[in-house]
């Protein structure tokens, strides 16, 4: 396993698809179809769990069966600031009450499972997320060692306390953290790391990342029937790299559930996720545009050759909220409901308290998550943060914000407003980056079945998109 | 407990080859003061520069491009004694040996929950004042 060559960055890059391949004992080219295409149910079946199999796995170390619980006093207030008989009931699912306190130990349950399952003498997971707590948990659970490598600080040492208190946690549950400065090299170090140690490829983005949150979207479904006699008609979901939505919306679709499936983001756009500078001038280092956009865009950036995590298949709309609308709704969730959580995972929460507005008194309306709170990862610490970084915070009207220079926190709830991305702007970005490898004339069926999918746009729609990319890539090409 | 047949072998191993670098304590520890040194067994962290400026990824930005892509990394120091700025190495949690500078001893996490923040103090009790405004 330890064929070490070269370790400059472009020579561990070239090596990249065979240290992956090993990592995560996934032969992806088996799927491969056509010029642009692969068979991506075919992948999902022949690698991943049934919604049971993972249920019964993550039973084994406490994960799931979180509980769902109905925000009275937030949905009242919805209907406070909403038009006349509007303000649907928003529910929460507390996903705080995993083991590692987020739903990500429900991805990393199957992946530590499957490491452990197929030999390997360890995981590894490169995240600066609540995803590090959850394999750094769950290996402990199951006697692994684990290595997290994180993105944490700047050129000048100062680390977001945000990823501070993820690599304390890591930490606490016996793993090993290899803390890094900014850059998209992390994936160089990572690469390196998985050729020395041969550990498993913990990632977030293969099947069993994405089946590992199926079983979050089956309980919502379940739960909501169980509790009020109907499914959710709305299912709000902080988007990030994909897996949150992919996942959620399979396991409803799964149990049958036809809810609308609405992904929600932070809106930091204008920063740049691997400049040095802006690394610190952000308050929210998950679940924001920074991610969400580009791995819409472009899913297979991902760690692995084929990204299980497919978010434009599944989002029906994709809703933006600014940092100082989560940072508000985290405190009126502690101050309202009791419950101190987040404050990335309430994002969803945010768009959901904006969303519930346009809809009827007795529809519902269900947030998928919480996260567990701690040091740094807290709207009072992160905003000390900001604020030594020279951001502004102030109170106003949240529509002033500019990600990297203010913080505005609204004056009023009636302020909290969901933005709408087009949806139809982002399909045709991840199109034009489609194209950019294969001639549209190349096509073959299987490619453009698989487009329409990854589009979710009938055939004749999809005929004229490409038609309409092809004249501006050559109209581009010839300026 | 689940069944975990495979897994608590290796753990055994791992967690022996961690134990053995622990030493014991022999007097309360001075932290973060150096008067003769660090010890083998001390937790400590390193540091190092993975990509000095000029091997830096090709796309990353012109800001990142003018820094070292640095690591920091927390262990058990394995070299008999040593002090603040030598080359050292660690074994870190999970029984890796790596080097790099050393740069703390006993490194603590100082991370906490800021400052109270004029513009949250206000949320609570003007929530309340809407609610009960119709309640």
């Amino acid at each position: 396993m330890n064929v070490s060559s070269g370790k400059s960055y472009t020579e561990v890059m070239a090596r990249k698809s065979e240290i992956m391949r090993q990592a995560v004992g996934i032969d992806y080219s088996q799927f491969e179809r056509g010029k642009l295409a692969f068979d991506y149910e075919g992948m999902m079946r022949s690698v991943a769990y049934s919604i049971d199999e993972s249920r019964r796995i993550q039973k084994e170390t406490g994960v799931g069966d979180t509980p769902l619980l109905e925000l009275h006093n937030l949905t009242a207030l919805a209907r406070e600031v909403a038009p006349k008989g509007k303000g649907a009931r928003i529910f929460v699912k507390d996903e705080a009450a995993n083991p590692s306190g987020s739903f990500k130990a429900r991805r990393a349950a199957l992946s530590v499972y499957e490491a452990v399952k197929r030999g390997y003498p360890g995981v590894i997971a490169a995240t600066s997320g609540n995803y590090g707590a959850a394999v750094a948990s769950q290996a402990a659970m199951r006697g692994m060692p684990a290595l997290i490598v994180q993105e944490v600080f700047d050129s000048s040492g100062q680390g977001q306390p945000e990823i501070i208190e993820k690599s304390r946690v890591c930490e606490a549950y016996g793993a090993e953290v290899m803390q890094l400065s900014v850059g998209p090299e992390l994936f160089y170090v990572f690469l390196q790391l998985l050729e020395e140690t041969g550990f498993f490829n913990a990632s977030l983005y293969t099947p069993f990342g994405i089946t590992g949150v199926e079983t979050l979207g089956w309980e919502v479904a379940e739960q909501t029937k169980n509790r009020s006699g109907r499914l959710p008609d709305v299912v709000v979901i902080t988007h990030a790299g994909g897996g949150n939505v992919t996942g959620t919306a399979r396991g409803l679709r799964k149990y049958g559930c036809e809810a609308q499936v609405i992904g929600a983001s932070i809106d930091l756009r204008g920063l740049h996720m691997a400049s040095d500078r802006d690394f610190n001038r952000k308050s929210f280092t998950t679940g924001h545009t920074g991610f969400g956009l580009p791995f819409a865009i472009y899913p297979d950036r991902s760690d692995v050759p084929r990204n299980a995590a497919r978010p434009l298949r599944y989002l029906d709309r994709y809703v933006t909220v600014s940092q100082g609308e989560a940072f508000y709704i985290t405190e009126a969730l502690a101050q309202l409901e009791g419950l101190e959580r987040g404050p990335a995972g309430n994002t969803s929460l945010a768009a959901a308290f904006s969303l519930a507005q346009e809809m009827d008194r007795d529809q519902i309306i269900v947030v998928q998550e919480t996260e567990y709170t701690g040091a740094g990862k807290h709207p009072q610490a992160q905003l000390t943060f900001a604020r030594a970084n020279g951001i502004v915070v102030k109170r106003g009207d949240p529509r002033e914000s500019i990600p990297g220079q203010n913080i505005v926190i609204p004056e009023h709830p009636a302020q909290i407003r969901a933005v709408d991305v087009d949806l139809e702007h982002v399909r045709q970005s991840y199109m034009k980056n489609a194209l950019a490898q294969v001639n549209p004339s190349e096509l073959t069926e299987v490619d453009l079945a698989f487009l329409a999918e990854e589009t979710r746009w009938s055939r004749e729609r999809l005929a004229q998109e490409l038609e309409k990319t092809a004249m501006l890539m050559s109209a581009n090409t010839r300026g | 407990m689940s069944q975990n047949n495979m897994g608590v072998q290796r753990a055994s191993d791992f967690n022996q080859a961690v134990g053995s670098v622990v030493g014991e304590p022999e007097e309360p520890a001075e932290y973060n003061v150096l008067p003769r040194g660090a010890r083998r067994g001390d937790w400590v962290e390193i540091w190092r520069v993975i990509l000095p400026v000029g091997t830096r990824a090709p796309q990353v930005p012109s800001d990142t491009a003018k820094v070292p892509l640095e690591m920091r990394l927390r262990g058990f120091l394995l070299d008999e004694e040593a002090v603040l700025g030598q080359e050292v190495v660690i074994q870190t949690r999970i029984g890796r040996e790596v080097e790099g500078r050393l740069v703390e001893l006993h490194p603590r996490w100082d991370h906490d929950f800021g400052l109270p923040q004029p513009e949250l103090l206000a949320i609570g009790q003007e929530l309340r004042k809407i609610q009960g405004g119709k309640g």
